[in-house]
């Protein structure tokens, strides 16, 4: 009978279509605010995230978020370094600064200043150049996006050419060679991230008494990470955030602290409801439509349990065509369509399960309140 | 269910003093007076009478589908009423096949599906309930038209299609509920002849509510009700007779 | 057709979909691995210890070599690196005004010492006619006045003499001042030594004025120390007498021993060393020496080093209290 319950649904072309398109439709669109919302919040959070091999980040005590940066000094490193379970602490700047490129534009840009002996920190996918490069005098890393555009440089009959190993510009006055071009994270403010050592940094950047941003610490195997955190806390003052800490601050302050959420959120909600409501109406549609044959078909003897399990199978195939199809339209436009586009867009395994849980939660409630109305009907009905 | 059946092989329907009322806003307005009617196996027993004398509800007694007020009725033997839901879908399942005024042909589905609908109700494979409506459906002269949706066929067509779904399954009652009178005569007597012709193979017996006076020949008794109770029961020829 | 499309193509899309939203999560997904360090930082091999950041320098701090006098250099003896023995000429200014003086005074002595002469000749021909005249017992072969004229040019000129003669001392003094002065513009090594830096070249202007660049800067011979500077807050765990252990930048492999050496008793502001015009203060910090006991370190003085310094453990009160 499940199969006569799928013919019956299939067999409705218009009903049929309109469900899935408008569940398809429904998941597209909450698919890409979600993943909108994601990638959003990834970026705020990427510089961090994209920092491995570090077990904690040190920061001043009142820092809620990676971008609240409230500068240290440089002693701090080797107070930090001096207690108990630390294994190693380096310094890491990261602040912003104004580039100035040769054809007479200026960029902002994030400069990020690593460790000078270890380059702790720096970027793990190097498309050209090595990250030990930077070593060299004057020398800078920039990513991939902003070596295409941001600081591509225009020649003479304003082509924009690349910028690759050998390209120059200034910082601060300060001449800035490329050495490396990597493969990065977008952030949020779509800015070219340039990574150069720390102590060049400090040269480069104007003079202030304190410049230090993080330290970053990896512990000794074995230590335990909350006495360590305390006991940087009350040795020095400073906040011990676990990099997941950290994001998760950072995240929760930004997310307090703008209206990203509401917007995008809204967006998905009313894509929810116009296309949630649609599949629903559709569904429920069709079962309005088919009320008098389930009717016959519980006259001639459908045990309830058997209707049950014929709705439930129409309201699951609607539901994952129309998600199938939806997630699979949405995964292609963020793959192929935006993939080079300055919004930064994130699909992930949890966005796919709330998406597929608001898609079922919309079968579900369709094929539950048709039911009820299969249920409901008085067989008697078929002789009026 | 199959003994108590055999017990009572001779008598597949008995109705004594069924009452039925319906509610309305000026109390309960009663549409079954007291319904005393019974038909042996095999029989075609005929309800007629005028628009409202509740022999369709009698009819939807008969099926199992409206609890009575009062009286008892019994098919093949079984109070469908002392049952509990399922178990009274169970037997309408196995022993009650159905034919309605407006066919009720499920649309999206092709002819030969819609006949095998009851087979498969009764757990038989797709394949074997496939085989074995195409093969109703032969009797009745549709074998080209198994794979055709209903809506392309004629009332006579998709009546004659209904009598399949409702004869697939070898039910012991076949209720049916004006048959032709959505069709025209030619069709309406040829709709009957085969009705009555599978009922008798089947050894189905046959309830058959009209009110179409040109196929009155094709009944074993008639049962004529008027305001509730059924006030004579006759042959065809009586019947036609009285109605002279 | 249609059908088809219903029974067969959109599940199928569908089940396309779900495969390519999976391959697209697990793409993206996959992020990049974090970046090795291109070198691991040392780590500490005591249980407890305070960090500091160390200078290397030779024994005794290196000596930046003033010259006496200002001048324009004319040779430069030694080149960095050299080792020198004490009293070795580093450089040279020019020195022809106080060549010439010398010489002057050399000529000046000459002429002192035949003023002598003459005044011990002269002397000697009134003494001897004084002598003469004495030994006249006729008084008036010579007169009382005569001989009293002889008695007192015998004393002029014996007054002459010890003039001529302090004349000579004199002249003898200012020739030793004026090679003095010639040779203070020969700058020398003190002591036994390495040329660590010649910021002087032949035609520059060396002034005798105190310099932040040395002339010429001199390390003593002899094992390298490491001057560690320890944050203030964490002066309090630093105990003499305690080992450390220095790592060289950019590779933990390598490593040495420290021995303690002193504490400097006076804590002082940070430099940072940023190559900055204006040097920013920091915070203060204590001055640990630490001498450099691996033989075969490839480490040059004015290296900075991550240093290691076993210290007291780390006992906070708040610990003991509980968190506040």
């Amino acid at each position: 009978m499940l199969r006569v319950s799928w013919k019956m649904l299939v067999g409705d072309t218009a009903k049929y279509l309109g469900i899935l398109f408008s569940l398809a439709f429904t998941t597209l669109l909450i698919t890409q605010q979600g993943a909108t919302l994601l990638g959003i919040l990834s970026s705020t959070t990427s510089f961090i995230d994209s920092i491995g091999g570090v077990d904690l980040w040190v920061v001043d005590a009142r820092v809620q978020n990676v971008d609240d940066i409230k500068a240290l000094t440089d002693t701090q490193v080797y107070r930090v370094r001096s207690v108990p379970g630390v294994a190693w602490a380096v310094p890491l700047y990261k602040g912003s600064i104004k580039a100035r490129l040769p054809d007479g534009t200026s960029q902002n840009c994030q400069l990020i200043g690593l460790d000078d002996a270890t380059l702790i920190g720096g970027p793990a996918s190097m498309l050209s150049g090595r990250l030990a490069d930077l070593r060299n005098a004057d020398a800078v890393l920039i990513d991939e996006d902003a070596a295409r555009d941001k600081l591509a440089r225009r020649d003479a009959n304003g082509q924009q050419q690349a910028a690759g190993v050998g390209a120059t510009f200034e910082l601060n006055d300060h001449r800035a060679t490329v050495v490396g071009v990597y493969r990065g994270q977008r952030n949020f403010q779509s800015q070219p991230v340039v990574y150069t050592t720390y102590n060049r940094a400090k040269t480069i950047l104007p003079n202030e008494r304190k410049l230090l941003s993080y330290i970053l610490v990896r512990l000794q195997p074995g230590a335990d990470v909350v006495s360590v955190q305390t006991l940087i806390r009350q040795s020095t003052g400073l906040r011990a955030y676990t990099g997941e800490e950290f994001s998760s601050s950072s995240l929760a302050y930004f997310i307090q602290n703008t209206g990203v959420i509401m917007n995008v959120g809204l967006s998905a909600v009313m894509a929810f409801v116009i296309g949630g409501g649609i599949a629903g109406m559709t569904f429920y549609d069709f079962m309005l439509d088919n009320q008098r044959y389930f009717a016959v078909l519980r006259a001639m003897g459908t045990r309830d349990a058997t209707m049950v399990g014929m709705v439930t199978l129409q309201a699951a195939g609607v539901t994952l065509i129309g998600f199938g199809l939806g997630i699979g339209a949405g995964a292609a436009l963020l793959r192929f369509v935006l993939a080079n586009s300055e919004i930064s867009l994130t699909l992930t395994w949890p966005l796919l399960a709330a998406v597929g849980s608001i898609v079922v939660l919309v079968g579900v409630v369709a094929g539950t309140m048709g039911l009820l109305r299969v249920l409901r009907t008085d067989p008697a009905v078929v002789f009026k | 269910m199959s003994a108590s059946a055999a017990a009572s092989s001779a008598t597949a329907l008995r109705c004594v003093g069924v009452t039925r009322s319906f509610a309305s806003s000026a109390g309960p307005v009663p549409v079954l007076r007291g319904i005393d009617l019974d038909a042996r196996e095999g029989e075609v027993l005929f309800l007629v009478g005028p628009s409202g004398c509740g022999k369709t509800t009698l009819l939807t007694v008969i099926a199992g589908l409206l609890r009575r007020d009062g009286g008892e009725c019994s098919v093949l033997g079984e109070d469908q009423e002392a049952m509990d839901k399922g178990q009274a879908a169970d037997f309408r399942r196995a022993n009650i096949g159905f034919v309605f005024q407006a066919y009720n042909l499920i649309p999206t589905l092709s002819v030969a599906e819609n006949v095998s609908v009851p087979l498969l109700l009764n757990g038989r494979s797709w394949a074997a309930a496939r085989r074995d409506a195409e093969a109703v459906l032969a009797s009745v002269g549709l074998a080209d038209k198994a794979d055709e949706s209903p809506s392309r066929l004629s009332g006579g067509q998709q009546q004659r299609v209904a009598i399949a779904r409702a004869i697939v399954h070898a039910p012991r009652l076949i209720v049916c509920d004006e048959p032709t009178s959505a069709l025209d005569h030619k069709n309406g007597e040829e709709v009957m002849r085969l009705l009555r012709q599978l009922a008798r193979e089947k050894g189905s017996t046959l309830v058959v509510v009209t009110h179409d006076h040109r196929i009155y020949d094709y009944a074993d008794r008639i049962a004529e009700m008027d305001d509730g109770r059924v006030v004579r029961i006759s042959t065809p020829a009586e019947a036609a007779r009285h109605d002279q | 057709m249609i059908r088809i499309v219903k029974t067969l193509i959109l599940p199928g899309l569908a089940v396309v979909g779900l495969f390519l939203a999976g391959a697209v999560v697990i793409g993206t997904g996959r992020a990049a691995p974090p970046a090795q360090p291109v070198s691991e930082p040392g780590a500490s091999p005591f249980t407890s210890y305070v960090s500091g950041s160390g200078l290397t320098e030779t024994p005794g701090r290196t000596i930046g070599i003033a010259a006496f006098s200002s001048g324009v250099v004319t040779e430069v003896a030694v080149t960095a690196g050299q080792r020198v023995p004490k009293d070795a000429p580093l450089f040279r200014l020019d020195d022809r005004t106080e060549r010439s003086a010398r010489d002057q005074r050399r000529a000046e002595l000459v002429s002192a010492r035949a003023q002598v002469t003459e005044a011990a000749a002269q002397l000697d021909d009134y003494r001897a006619q004084l002598r003469f005249a004495e030994a006249v017992t006729d008084r008036r072969a010579i007169s009382a006045e005569d001989l009293s004229k002889r008695r007192l040019a015998v004393r002029l000129y014996e007054a002459k003499l010890a003039t001529a003669q302090a004349s000579v001392g004199s002249a003898e003094a200012q020739l030793a001042q004026a090679e003095a002065t010639l040779d203070r513009l020969i700058v020398r090594a003190p002591f036994d030594a390495t040329v660590l830096q010649v910021n002087v070249r032949v035609g520059e202007y060396a002034s005798a004025a105190a310099l932040s660049t040395a002339l010429v800067v001199l390390g003593r011979q002899g094992k390298l120390q490491v001057r560690v500077e320890i944050d203030e807050n964490d002066a309090w765990r630093v105990r003499p007498g305690k080992p450390g252990r220095a790592y060289l930048r950019g590779n933990a492999g390598l490593f040495s021993p420290l021995r303690f050496v002193r504490i400097e008793p006076y804590v002082v502001p940070k430099s940072s060393l940023t190559g900055s015009s204006s040097e920013r203060v920091d915070t203060r910090v204590l001055q640990v020496v630490m001498e450099v006991e691996a033989e075969d370190l490839p480490l040059f003085v004015g290296q900075i080093l991550d240093v290691f310094i076993e210290a007291e453990p780390l006992t906070l009160k708040a610990a003991s209290t509980g968190t506040p």
